[in-house]
Parts: structure tokens; C-alpha cells; sequence
């Protein structure tokens, strides 16, 4: 770590300061010396391999790599003197003679690392023989390819599966020229272990590791840039996302973003777009051939509101709704009258109503409990950053599920145990500084789970509060735990979804949980789908349109699970749905950007709203207008909102 | 009980895989034949050196040195030799020169002019008996240290040796255990490095197979200097022989309480592991073995920080080779001012080296260093066979260089072979005679490194690759002058800029013979000729009519029916661009009737051979 | 003034870096007061004489290829490799990646809008080499022009460049392999 002493050194003549710890390279490129590099990467571990960055240090009668050699006070560096030049150059040629290094017919001609040091080293030519070998390419994954004849064996990919992934799925495999990155030693992505996160493709310097979607639609050159949040999960990832001619042409993870700091997961990155569904164009009544204009759709709206009076009106969001559509639902809820409610389509309710600490503290954790959930699934970034930890044995993991989950094969002990079990099971673990007789494990993982409770060491658990095999839902008794005074505890729950918290926060007491409406007969349902095409979201709003007596569906596509409503509006998908603001899992607001121009004569999910409104009650003002101004003052609504529930749950 | 006689049957690798355990078998039924039980005591020793006489038997106290003994001379020696006391003619070496019968180790000048400090005990004890390892005063050493000297003193006495690393680089040993000694830490680890890969050599092998307890009290002793609680013997997994007598030899220290708790009631511990690599050359490079002992790829990673500062998981680790712990004890025992006295001021002690190639004399000997190349070829290896004319001595394995003629009196040392191109490497010494082409040697050990790289850095995975490519031009006869410009520049690039030795030493074999045997490159080039009629593109085979007795033979062993009967006078030619150049004819005219020539293109053909071609 | 001679072939490519040559437009009749094109494709002269200039578009594909840039090489004092093929091998080494036989079976069988293909074999055709292979591998090349294909600017600078008597050097932002 780059501490606080300074240090000076002299480099290609010119007096440089750097700090204590860090390389030669680092203190380089923080003076603005570029040096070209290959297999560096700054969220990844050093290797030293690709010998680009090679240079002369006075004394040392070797070549030393700057990336890997720690700068020294004093140190007289040259960094690109004529000989330094010509032997990067002879190493580029012999990369670029080594496989298919040639550009006119790869896809990541113009985003390539190694083209791009062909160009500044002035390669015009290469002057060793082409070694052509015939390698495999694997083209067994959905979302991207792996060719080995384009790989320079930079192991970047192979690092950042290891060390930010945490998965190891890829590794080298044979030696010499022979040498080739391997998924699971000898398989194919595939069949593999691989979580298709796609970080390996983001980090891969050339052509060999490339996503199958964005190929040939565009290079760098042609492709806009915008940063957004994730819509998949309540991690709240940062994205950036790459478009042309209004179309979504790939999406990587946000490197300027502290959650995920470029990571993101198979979701993020390949499944939140929909390449394929139709959208939704027109407002309609019924079927899809019955398309007609706004406003008949909303004097039918008006007239659905005024036939069901009196019965319960239910507003149903999905967790993706934005902090604006929450405000315009609570508008909504005032126009359609005191028996109105919402409720989120795609959570159980109430999961947790206050955020979870900072994800750091994952990073920083000693023992990790997994306590029947399956981050991989649900939360994929945060499962990651659980694996890091864990397989950098820097964290116990005790998985405690009568499931299966993904982290299964991490975890040093699993206990078949039940939410409230695993919460009496620490109880006394952290009162006796040890675990129960009646726990039945052999004696190395007894010794194991009894080192957890000694010493004063963090815990993380991670819960999700989901029905068992009974539908009951099972909530994991954390208050019980938070009493204790010697655990140094803290929670996630990783049912919450996109916005979960942020929707909570402004609609309160008026958010019920959705089972509470399944099959009970009520009157208006309004359905806010948005872009949201998962499976759990549509059963909900088929089970709720059965059970009200009319529906309206706010939705961007065309599915063949959704019910046929009587009404249906065309709303903006997220990407379409910016500037707006959503809150995840740690309580952090985050910016939701326009990405793609809205469709003419679609709205937003909150504009929708507001036209409903509007119509049901003309004096209603614009719930957004609730909204505080600004992301400080918005921060402060939700503090509030936290402390009040604090102060409640204390009571 | 006192025994008359020891029969010391040579136990070591060379000698188990020529039939040593049948020898035994039968000088064990004769031995009760003829009821001297009592009287003679079969001892397994580790190797004597001289393995291409494999299997060997030593009769003591008569010191009477039989080679090639076969099921049925051991019947014969033990009749007459152990039963008559008459010595068994027949199984004795006869002197080259003289064809006089050489009856003892010190009559034979393969021994003669050697001293052994390392290899004291190979060959004489037996290695899967500690106690005699004991009886010659074995683990003395570690009870001095133990009992009255502080770390600081060991390393002294080390540092007063002058010890250099054995494995190759030669860097002063005692400095290495101050590094280590010195770096902070809690934890820290000693490890062996017996990844022993240079083609012919196996010196390492032969210490751990004949003297493993000396390794692993010299282990101990450095443990106890640098301040480490554990270590590791790192054995290539193609040594079965030396894993499984390194791993007897650790029971029985431990046995003992020569290693694990409270060693010797001295409150010292310290205890041993084997781990067994997986044949990749490059995890004899220190980091790669390092990394490879973890349980990881066997790569090397960039220097510093050094192991002695940040080895096995993140500790300070003192590396060194075999031969160097080897030579631990001795120093201990003796004291670092005898040692500095062996051997010359830049290199003390004495240096083991496996002799291989066009030489008399096979195998493995100990000569002090500053011994010329030229008494070690001539006096101990006695010399080329065939009275054919030295050409080159090969050291330092795939990494060294060819040593020419004009600098066999160079004392090996390991600075004077750095300065002629080559080093001293692990001990391989490999003898080239005139029938080797330097430029086919240069090829064949760069294919060496090319199957043996790592594959982590680009200068050494394509490198090695584009050089070995235009060497394959050479002896193709499709190389130009300017291939030798564009040779050297590579070379120099992979030196500068390779990760690990493996790769920076990887071009010396074309840099030596490039240096010392240039025309021969110039030859290939120019000439489209190959002087030593190696390289098979560049020679043609031809009948002597006035030879060839029509006999046939070279007809039907050739595999492409290039040799037919020329007119009906019953005499074979050669057609030239059907024939193979497989050699096969040359082999089995009984008359010398075929030979082989590299004309090349002569100096006045050379404008019209180039505008044709 | 004695006119710069200047020959200039074609082997494995598309050609497009001499239409690339040809859009140097109203530029070519200011270049013609001082080159004169001998034998090329344009001119269609076959036979190469003695030039000043030489100039290869194209990979090395086929042993026709290879005779070519031999007397081609034989015929010039310096000679260019103008484009992505002649330099690094280009579109052309395409095939390089998978066996040579199975390259002619896709090409002349295999095609969709082939119906009873068959591989040519004829001893008047070229036989295809097993690699494709830049035109460095085989001779000395002067001077480089690389881009698929090279705009007519960049071909512009870099004979300016030699009819100055400078071999010409890419800087980064003119350099491209694509």
C-alpha cells in the first residue's frame, strides 16, 4: 500500500516525486510518464510477464520491470531510450507473429491494447517469421466467444476470474508456445463453472475474448458512452453503456464506479437488455389488436376507477420503479382513494426496511454467513465479492441452508439449519464463546465453527427472507442478535431488490406485501411491469389480475406472461427512464441515466402515473414534485425515514 | 560382528537399471554356498561415479575395483575372489593406453586426479542406514552447531568458506543465510532445490540417492542459522530412487530426534518435507519452484523481491541446490578456513561435474576447482574415443555455452567460464568431437528451452521459437549472411528482456558457437555446406566404385530404393534426389564403401547458383 | 529530368490498395512529371524490366506469387509493400488458421453456390502455399505502407517520402493495421 512518505526520484532526467510503496510504474504514469503495458492491470495482481514496461534503472545491470519493481528513493530510471524502444518493439513482433494478430478481420480492431502499441512503437513491419499456429476457438458460451489464436497470453482474464470474479474457472494450460488459457483446465465455457460475468472479456487487451452480441456493430470509435445504474439486482452496480443509432450495443461494468469498480455479473452485462422482445407501441384496450389513443385509454381508466368504487385499489410496482414513479404512485394512491395500496410484484414484503451496511464490509470480514439465500443468483456482484474473500482464506463461510446454493463447494462448514435456528446457534455461540453440544459436526469443523466465536472477529451475515417449501415466509430474527453486546455484527439481505428500499422509504405503511392480495377479490390493478420480464414478477401480476375486478398494465413489452389487461399503457424501458434516482441495498442513492432517447408517444413509468392521476384527479399536484431537490437533500428524506423505523423497531 | 570383508555393491541409479539387485542376488546365494556369512558383509552403496562401467562391486579391504559385473561374475568373485583371495581378472578395467589391468579405484585415472568432499560418503555407505551414515560421523556437525555455535558463527564459518552456490549463478552462500537470517519474520522456511533438469547431468541425484542425510542435516544446520521451523526438499518426480531414500532418511531422522520437536534436547525444531515436482524444467528457477511447492502453476515471477526477503507464502526462504547443503557439513566439521584452501580465490571447494558425450571416461567426478578443462577431459575422462579430434566442451546445460579448444586450459572457475561464453551451470560437461556441427548443437539445445518454456513472457515463448527458426534455416541450407545479423539482434533482446534465467540464458548456446565457431554458421550460409556433414539437407551419399563389392546390403536396408545396381557390373549407386540422407547405407557397408560429403556450393558456382536460385 | 521508374505488382489481394493508388486523383498527373509506371496492373505490362522502384501489393499466397516478387526484387533497387497483405499478410492469411486443404475444399466444394465442386488441379495452376505469408519472409523490403488499404494521402506521403530519398516513417495517428 502507497503510504504517505515521499520519495524522490530522477527519471529520464527530470526530478520526480513519488510515494513510499509504490512501483516504478505507478509513480511513472502519476507524472504523466506513460509506459506501455500489456498484462498490467490496476484492479489486478502483478505479474510481470508481458515485459513491455521494462526499464533502465542505474546500478541494476538488469532490465527491471516497472510494473512489479517497488520505486525506491533516489532511483535514476530511463524509460524509453532508444534501445528500450527498439527491444519493446522486437517483443510486440514477436506477439503479433505468435497467432492471428492480424487486424483487418478482428472485431477488436481499434479497442485493442496490442494495435494500439503496434502504432506508437512505429511497427510498421514485422520482421520474424509468422508462427500461424492452428488453435480452437470456443464458441460454446451464449454470450461470448474465447479464440486462442488472438490471445497473448496477458493473463488478465485468468486474474480478474481469480481475484475479482472469484471463481477460477480459467487458467493456463500447457507450457511454452503451446501455452493456452484454459477453462477448467481442459473444457469449454459451456459446460464450465464459468458465471458468464464477463469480466474477462472486459479486461482481454485483444480480440480473443469478445462478446458475441456488440460483434461487428460498431468499433470504439463509433459507439457513445454513458454511465448508468444496473436495473438487475440491489447491489446497484454502476454500468457503462456503449450505444449507436439508439440502440444498446454492449454493456461493461462502470469503472469509476466505487460499488463494482468495473465488476459486474451475467446479468448486468448480458441479460438486462432485451435484443429481441417486441415493445409495447400504442395504449390499448384488451388484446394487442386493439390499439387506439391515450385519451380513450384514459376515459376507460376513469370509468374502470369509478365502476370498481369503493372496493380496493392496488398499485403494483416492480422493484425497478425509480424513487420518481415512487412518488407518482403515492399521487396515485391519493387520487384512486383511502382504500388504495401498493405493493412491490416481484418482493416479499417486508424484507428488510432499513439498508445494510457497506459493501466494504464484506471485504473486511472474518467469518461470512450465508443464511438460506444464494447471493449467486439473487445478488451475483455481492456473491463475488463473498468468494474473494473467502478463497483468499482471508473469511470463514458457513453456509446454513436446507438448499442447495451456489457457494455450496466455499463454505467451510454447511449447517442444514432453519433461519431462526442459525440466529439461536449464534446467540450462544457469542454469549458461551461456543457452539452448542447439539450441533452434530465432526470435530476439525466443530473446532472451526468454535474459532468463529473466539476473539473478537467480524461477522457478516447474508440473508434473504424467502418462503419455505410452505409458502411461510422465513425472516431471519436479526434483532435478537443485534442486542448482543460482544458481536461485531452486520447484515445483508439480499432479497431487496432494485429500489426496494428507495419505494419503501416514500410510500411506508401504504406498501404491503403482495400475498396478502392472492386470491382475496379486490377492485383496480394497476400493474407497473416496466421492462421487468422475470418470471417471479409476472406470475404475481397474473395471480393479482385474477383477483381484481379490472386491470391496468404499465408495460414496455410485449409478453406472452402477462395477462391480458383491459387496459394497457406503453411506459419507457430503464434505459429510456433517466434522470432518475433509485436506492439499493446499502441505502445509496444511485443515478439512473437516460441511455436511449424515449420511444414518440411513450412516457416514462412516473409520466404515466402522473397522466393517471391526472385523469382520476385533476387538483392532484405531480407526485414528483414531493420529490426533494438534489441527491444531498433526497439523502437526507431517507435518513430520516431510517431513523424514524429505528426508533420504532427500538420500541 | 566383525566382518572380514565388505563387499560394496554400487547401489545408484546407473547401477540398479544394469542389473545391480541380480548381482546381489547371486553374490548372496554363493556367498551362504560357500558359507562366509560371517565373514562378508553385502553393503549398498549410493553412486561411485563411474557409471558407464555399471554395475560395480568393491571388494575392501583389498580395495579391488570390478566394473561390469554381471549375475555369473559374481559367482566367479565370490569363489574366487572372497573364497581364494585371488583377484577375478575379468571384471577389471584395462588402462586405454597401456591395455595393463587396473586393479584398484586409485590405479584408475578416472579417479585418480578427483577429490571428494561431496560424494565423501557416496559409494562408500549405505544410504538407507543412517547409522552409518552416523559411524562416519554423521550428524556431528549438527550437535556442534546445535551445542555450541550461534547462528551468527555458522554463517561466519560459511562466509569464510567463500562457498558459492552450487546451482548455477554461484552467489555467495553465506551471504544468501545473512539475507534470510536477517529479514524480518517470524516464519521462515529453508528449501532444497533438487529440481535437478540440465540434460545429462545428475549430480544432485546421485547425492540424494548415495548421502541423503548429509542434505538434511544441512537442511537442519540452516535452519537454525536463518531462523526457520520448516523446510522442503524439492524432487523432480523422474528421481523415484532419491524421493524414496530422502523420504527413509527423513523417518529415520526423526527417529532418531535428529529432526521434528526439541531436536537433540536442545530446544531446536525443526522438521523436513518432500514435495514432488512435475518435470517442468523451469521450476529449478527458484520462484517457479517456490510457486510450484504452493500448490500453483510452476511460473517464475519477477525478481525483487527475492525469496530470502518474500518466498513461500509471503516468508523469507533460504534456496539453495543439493551440492550446495552437500558441502554444509564438511565445512561445519572442518571449518570454513580448510574449505576456502580447496580450489582457487574466486571459486573454493571442489565442484561435481557429469561427464557425457565423446569421452573415454563416463560419468560422474569431483575435481577440485581451477582444474583445467583439459585434464578434466584428458586425465579423468581419458581423453576422445576413436583418436577423433576434440572440438568443443559443452557446460552449464541449455543455459551454458561450447567451450572451443583454444581454451581448454582455462581453470574452471566460475567467473574465468562466464568470461569465455559459457558458466558453470549445474555440472553437465558434455565432449564434442569433430563429427559434432556446432550449429545442429546450438539447435538442438534451444529446442530444449523451447519445449521447456514456461510460456509466461513473450521474448522467452516466441523468442526461443523465431531464433530456433532461422537455426532450422541454417541447417537447411536456406540461411542468408544477414540471418546471422538478425540472429544476433534477437539474441540480445531475449537476454535483456526475458523474466527468468531460463529465458535470458536461453540464446548462450548460440552466442557461444556463434563466437568461437562462426564459420561454421558462414559455411551453412554461404557454402550451403555443413563442415561436420551433420546437417542431413546439406550432405549427399555416394558409392566408391573401386569399394563396393556389390554385395547389396546397403540396397535393402534403404528405405526409399534410392540405391540401385548401376549397369549390369554388379555396383550400387546413389540417386541423389531420391535418397533420404537416413544414413542407413553408410551403416552397413561392411566396406566402407559409402561415404558421406557436404561439398556445398564451391566460390565460382556461387553467381549462378544464386541467379537460379 | 530522368524519370523515377516504377513497377508495381499484385499478388494475393484484392487490389485495393492500387485502386487506393489510382485515388491520389489530380495528384497522379503531378506524380506522372516525375515516375513513370513500367509494368503493372494498370498498364498491363507483364514484363518487369530494370526499375528504380518496386512495388508489392498483396501476401505471398501461391508459388506464382513467390516468382513474381523474386524477379521482381531481382528487377528493382527499392522495393515498397504497400498494404496490410505485402506487410503483415492481411485478409489473405486469413486462411493461415485452418488446413490448407480444407481452405480449398470450403473455397472450390463446400460453398453454398457451388454444386459438384472440385479442387483444381492442374499443373499450368499455382500451388497454393501452406501459409500465407508476408512478402518480408521471403525478400528485403525497403520500405512499408501499411493500411487496408492505405489511404491515397498516406501513399502520397510515402512517395514524396522516397523520391526524396527518405524512407518513410509512421508516426502514430498516420500508422493503422486496419
Amino acid at each position: 500500500m502507497a503510504g504517505e512518505k515521499l520519495i524522490n526520484l530522477n527519471i529520464n532526467g527530470k526530478p520526480v516525486e513519488g510515494k513510499q510503496g509504490q512501483t516504478i510504474l505507478e509513480v511513472c504514469r502519476g507524472a504523466g510518464i506513460e509506459i506501455p503495458t500489456l498484462c498490467y492491470h490496476p484492479n489486478l495482481s502483478i505479474v510481470g510477464g508481458c515485459r513491455m514496461c521494462m526499464v533502465e534503472v542505474e546500478g541494476s545491470n538488469k532490465l527491471l520491470a516497472s510494473c512489479s519493481t517497488p520505486a525506491e528513493d533516489g532511483m535514476v530510471i530511463l524509460t524509453h531510450t532508444e534501445k528500450l524502444k527498439e527491444y519493446r518493439r522486437l517483443n510486440l513482433e514477436f506477439l503479433f507473429s505468435e497467432r492471428n494478430h492480424i487486424c483487418p478481420f478482428c472485431e477488436s480492431s481499434g479497442a485493442c491494447d496490442l494495435q494500439n502499441l503496434g502504432y506508437e512503437h512505429n511497427m510498421e513491419s514485422i520482421r520474424v517469421e509468422y508462427l500461424a499456429p492452428q488453435l480452437e476457438t470456443d464458441l460454446s458460451s451464449p454470450y461470448f466467444g474465447l479464440d486462442h489464436n488472438r490471445c497473448i497470453l496477458c493473463t488478465r482474464c485468468i486474474r480478474t476470474c481469480d481475484e475479482i470474479e472469484g471463481i477460477h474457472t480459467l487458467d493456463l494450460v500447457s507450457r511454452g508456445g503451446k501455452t493456452v488459457v484454459g477453462v477448467d483446465l481442459h473444457g469449454e465455457f459451456g459446460t464450465s463453472t464459468c458465471t458468464s460475468c464477463g469480466a474477462c472479456v472486459q479486461v482481454c487487451p485483444t480480440g480473443a475474448l469478445y462478446d458475441k452480441m456488440p460483434s461487428y456493430r460498431g468499433r470504439p470509435q463509433d459507439l457513445e458512452s454513458k454511465s448508468t445504474t444496473c436495473p438487475g439486482c440491489g447491489v446497484g452496480c454502476g454500468l457503462t453503456v456503449q450505444t449507436r443509432y439508439e440502440q444498446i450495443i454492449r454493456v461493461i461494468g462502470d469503472e469509476a464506479c466505487p460499488i463494482n469498480t468495473g465488476h459486474t455479473c451475467r446479468i448486468g452485462r448480458y441479460e438486462s437488455i432485451s435484443y429481441e422482445a417486441e415493445r409495447i407501441q400504442r395504449p390499448r384496450l384488451g388484446a394487442k389488436s386493439d390499439s387506439t389513443d391515450e385519451n380513450t385509454v384514459l376515459a376507460k381508466c376513469k370509468t374502470l376507477l369509478s365502476k370498481t368504487k369503493g372496493r380496493k385499489a392496488v398499485i403494483g410496482l416492480t422493484s425497478r420503479a425509480t424513487l420518481e414513479t415512487g412518488f407518482e404512485a403515492k399521487a396515485l394512491l391519493k387520487a384512486l382513494g383511502d382504500n388504495a395500496v401498493a405493493t412491490l410484484l416481484d418482493v416479499d414484503l417486508p424484507p428488510s426496511t432499513t439498508p445494510c451496511g457497506s459493501y466494504d464490509k464484506i471485504m473486511d470480514a472474518d467469518v461470512i454467513w450465508l443464511v438460506d439465500c444464494n447471493p449467486a443468483r439473487s445478488a451475483p456482484v455481492l456473491a463475488s465479492m463473498v468468494r474473494r474473500q473467502v478463497r483468499k482464506r482471508a473469511a470463514k463461510l458457513i453456509v446454513c441452508s436446507k438448499r442447495r446454493t451456489d457457494l455450496d463447494k466455499y463454505a467451510d462448514i454447511k449447517l442444514e439449519l432453519t433461519p431462526s435456528d442459525v440466529a439461536k446457534l449464534m446467540a450462544q455461540g457469542f454469549k458461551d464463546k461456543c457452539t452448542d453440544e447439539s450441533i452434530v459436526l465432526d470435530s476439525p469443523r466443530k473446532k472451526t465453527l468454535d474459532q468463529c466465536f473466539s476473539g473478537s472477529l467480524k461477522h457478516i451475515v447474508i440473508t434473504s427472507d424467502r418462503p419455505d417449501r410452505h409458502g411461510q415466509l422465513q425472516i431471519f430474527p436479526k434483532a435478537e442478535l443485534e442486542s448482543l453486546k460482544d458481536a461485531n455484527l452486520d447484515f445483508f439481505n439480499i432479497s431487496v431488490g432494485t429500489n426496494t428500499l428507495g419505494l419503501s422509504a416514500v410510500l411506508g405503511d401504504q406498501l404491503v406485501n403482495r400475498k396478502d392480495f392472492v386470491g382475496k377479490p379486490f377492485g383496480l390493478f394497476i400493474a407497473c411491469v416496466g421492462d421487468d420480464m422475470s418470471e417471479a414478477l409476472s406470475l404475481t401480476v397474473r395471480q393479482l389480475d385474477a383477483a381484481s375486478e379490472a386491470t391496468v398494465l404499465l408495460a414496455s413489452y410485449e409478453s406472452e406472461h402477462n395477462p391480458i389487461a383491459d387496459v394497457t399503457l406503453p411506459v419507457s424501458t430503464w434505459w429510456e427512464e433517466g434522470p432518475s434516482h433509485i436506492v439499493n441495498m446499502t441505502g445509496e442513492i444511485r443515478e439512473v441515466e437516460s441511455i436511449l432517447e424515449s420511444k414518440a408517444g411513450i412516457r416514462t413509468t412516473a409520466a404515466t402515473m402522473r397522466c393517471l392521476t391526472a385523469t382520476f384527479d385533476p387538483d392532484l399536484k405531480d407526485g414528483t414534485g414531493e420529490l426533494p431537490h438534489g441527491n444531498r437533500a433526497i439523502e437526507d428524506f431517507l435518513k430520516n425515514v431510517w431513523k424514524e423505523r429505528k426508533a420504532a423497531s427500538n420500541e | 560382528m566383525n566382518y572380514r570383508t565388505h563387499a560394496l555393491l554400487c547401489a545408484g541409479a546407473a547401477c540398479l537399471s544394469s542389473g545391480a539387485d541380480e548381482v546381489q542376488k547371486k553374490l548372496e546365494e554363493t556367498i551362504r554356498e560357500v558359507d562366509l556369512k560371517n565373514e562378508v558383509k553385502i553393503v549398498r552403496t549410493g553412486c561411485v561415479g563411474s557409471c558407464d562401467l555399471a554395475p560395480i562391486l568393491i571388494i575392501e579391504p583389498d580395495s579391488v575395483f570390478y566394473q561390469n559385473v554381471k549375475p555369473r561374475d559374481a559367482e566367479a568373485i565370490v569363489r574366487e575372489h572372497l573364497l581364494k583371495g585371488r583377484v577375478y581378472e575379468k571384471c577389471l578395467i584395462r588402462d586405454p593406453d597401456t591395455r595393463n589391468l587396473i586393479m584398484t579405484q586409485a590405479d584408475f585415472s578416472f579417479f585418480r586426479r578427483q577429490q571428494k568432499i561431496v560424494l565423501g560418503n557416496c559409494g562408500i555407505i549405505d544410504p538407507e542406514n543412517i547409522r552409518e551414515y552416523i559411524a562416519r560421523d554423521g550428524y556431528q556437525a549438527l550437535g556442534k552447531v546445535l551445542g555450541s555455535m550461534s547462528a551468527d558463527e555458522v554463517i561466519s564459518e560459511l562466509e569464510t568458506s567463500r562457498l558459492r552456490g552450487r546451482g548455477g549463478a554461484g552467489f555467495p552462500v553465506g551471504r544468501k543465510w545473512r539475507f534470510v537470517c536477517n529479514a524480518p519474520g517470524d516464519k521462515k522456511f529453508v528449501v532444497c532445490n533438487a529440481d535437478e533438469g540440465d540434460p545429462g547431468a545428475f549430480m544432485d541425484r546421485s547425492v540424494l540417492e548415495g548421502d541423503p542425510h548429509r542434505v538434511l542435516e544441512a537442511m537442519t544446520i540452516a535452519g537454525f542459522a536463518v531462523g526457520a521451523q520448516r523446510g522442503f526438499l524439492y524432487i523432480r518426480a523422474e528421481y523415484p530412487l532419491a524421493i524414496r531414500r530422502v523420504e527413509l532418511a527423513i523417518q529415520q531422522a526423526r527417529e532418531l530426534n535428529l529432526l521434528g520437536e526439541n531436536i537433540l534436547n536442545t530446544g531446536f525444531s525443526f522438521d523436513l518435507e518432500v514435495r514432488v515436482g512435475a518435470g517442468a524444467f523451469v521450476c529449478g528457477e527458484e520462484t517457479a519452484l517456490l510457486a510450484s511447492i504452493q500448490g500453483q502453476r510452476g511460473m517464475p515471477r519477477p525478481r525483487p523481491p527475492f525469496p530470502a526477503i518474500k518466498g513461500l507464502w509471503g516468508c523469507p526462504t533460504l534456496l539453495n541446490n543439493v551440492e550446495t547443503y552437500a558441502n554444509i557439513v564438511p565445512i561445519i566439521t572442518n571449518g570454513g578456513e580448510w574449505f576456502s584452501k580447496i580450489g582457487t580465490e574466486r571459486s573454493t571447494g571442489t565442484k561435481v561435474f557429469a561427464l557425457a558425450g565423446k569421452i573415454n571416461n563416463t560419468g560422474l567426478v569431483e575435481v577440485p576447482m581451477g582444474m583445467t578443462l583439459r585434464e578434466i577431459i584428458y586425465e579423468i575422462g581419458g581423453g576422445i574415443p576413436g583418436g577423433k579430434k576434440f572440438k568443443a566442451a559443452q557446460t552449464g546445460g541449455p543455459s551454458g555455452g561450447c567451450i572451443p579448444e583454444e581454451h581448454l586450459d582455462t581453470p574452471v572457475e566460475y567467473d574465468t567460464l562466464m568470461e569465455i561464453g559459457s558458466m558453470m551451470g549445474s555440472g553437465g560437461l558434455i565432449v564434442m568431437d569433430e563429427d559434432s556441427c556446432m550449429v545442429d548443437v546450438a539447435k538442438f539445445f534451444l529446442e530444449f528451452c523451447v519445449d521447456e518454456s514456461c510460456g509466461k513472457c513473450p521474448p522467452c515463448r516466441v523468442g526461443t521459437r523465431q531464433m530456433h527458426r532461422i537455426l532450422e534455416k541454417f541447417t537447411r541450407g536456406e540461411a542468408e549472411l544477414e540471418d546471422i545479423e538478425k540472429l544476433e539482434n534477437l539474441t540480445e533482446m531475449i537476454q535483456k528482456m526475458s523474466l527468468c534465467g531460463l529465458g535470458q540464458t536461453s540464446p548462450n548456446p548460440i552466442l557461444s558457437t556463434l563466437h568461437h565457431f562462426r564459420e561454421e554458421y558462414v559455411a551453412h550460409a554461404i557454402e550451403k555446406r555443413c563442415p561436420a556433414k551433420v546437417c542431413s539437407a546439406l550432405v549427399q551419399y555416394s558409392i566408391d566404385e573401386e569399394k563396393c563389392t556389390g554385395c547389396g546390403l546397403c540396397s535393402r536396408v534403404c528405405p526409399v530404393e534410392a540405391i540401385t545396381k548401376v549397369d549390369d557390373r554388379k555396383l550400387f549407386a546413389i540417386e541423389e534426389t531420391r535418397c533420404t540422407r537416413c544414413g542407413a547405407c553408410l551403416d552397413v557397408c561392411r566396406v566402407d564403401a559409402v561415404t558421406k560429403t557436404s561439398v556445398g556450393i564451391p566460390a565460382e558456382e556461387r553467381e549462378e547458383w544464386l541467379a537460379k536460385n | 529530368m530522368n524519370k523515377v521508374k516504377v513497377a508495381t505488382v499484385w499478388l494475393g489481394g484484392c487490389s485495393g490498395c492500387h485502386m487506393s493508388f489510382l485515388d491520389l486523383d489530380e495528384r497522379l498527373i503531378e506524380l506522372a512529371e516525375k515516375i513513370e509506371i513500367t509494368a503493372s496492373p494498370i498498364t498491363d505490362i507483364k514484363e518487369i524490366p530494370k526499375v528504380d522502384v518496386g512495388i508489392v501489393e498483396g501476401t505471398v499466397c501461391n508459388d506464382e506469387n513467390l516468382e513474381v516478387l523474386k524477379e521482381l526484387r531481382k528487377q528493382c533497387k527499392v522495393l515498397v509493400a504497400l498494404g496490410d497483405c505485402s506487410a503483415y499478410g492481411g485478409i489473405s492469411s486469413m486462411r493461415n488458421w485452418f488446413p490448407k486443404e480444407d481452405v480449398l475444399q470450403r473455397a472450390y466444394v463446400d460453398t453454398e453456390s457451388t454444386t459438384m465442386g472440385a479442387v483444381p488441379r492442374s499443373e499450368e495452376l499455382p500451388t497454393l502455399l501452406q501459409c500465407a505469408r508476408p512478402i518480408q519472409e521471403f525478400v528485403k523490403v525497403d520500405a512499408y505502407i501499411p493500411g487496408c488499404p492505405p489511404s491515397a494521402d498516406e501513399i502520397h506521403f510515402a512517395i514524396t517520402e522516397l523520391l526524396e530519398g527518405r524512407v518513410p516513417v509512421w508516426e502514430k495517428g498516420m500508422l493503422h493495421y486496419d
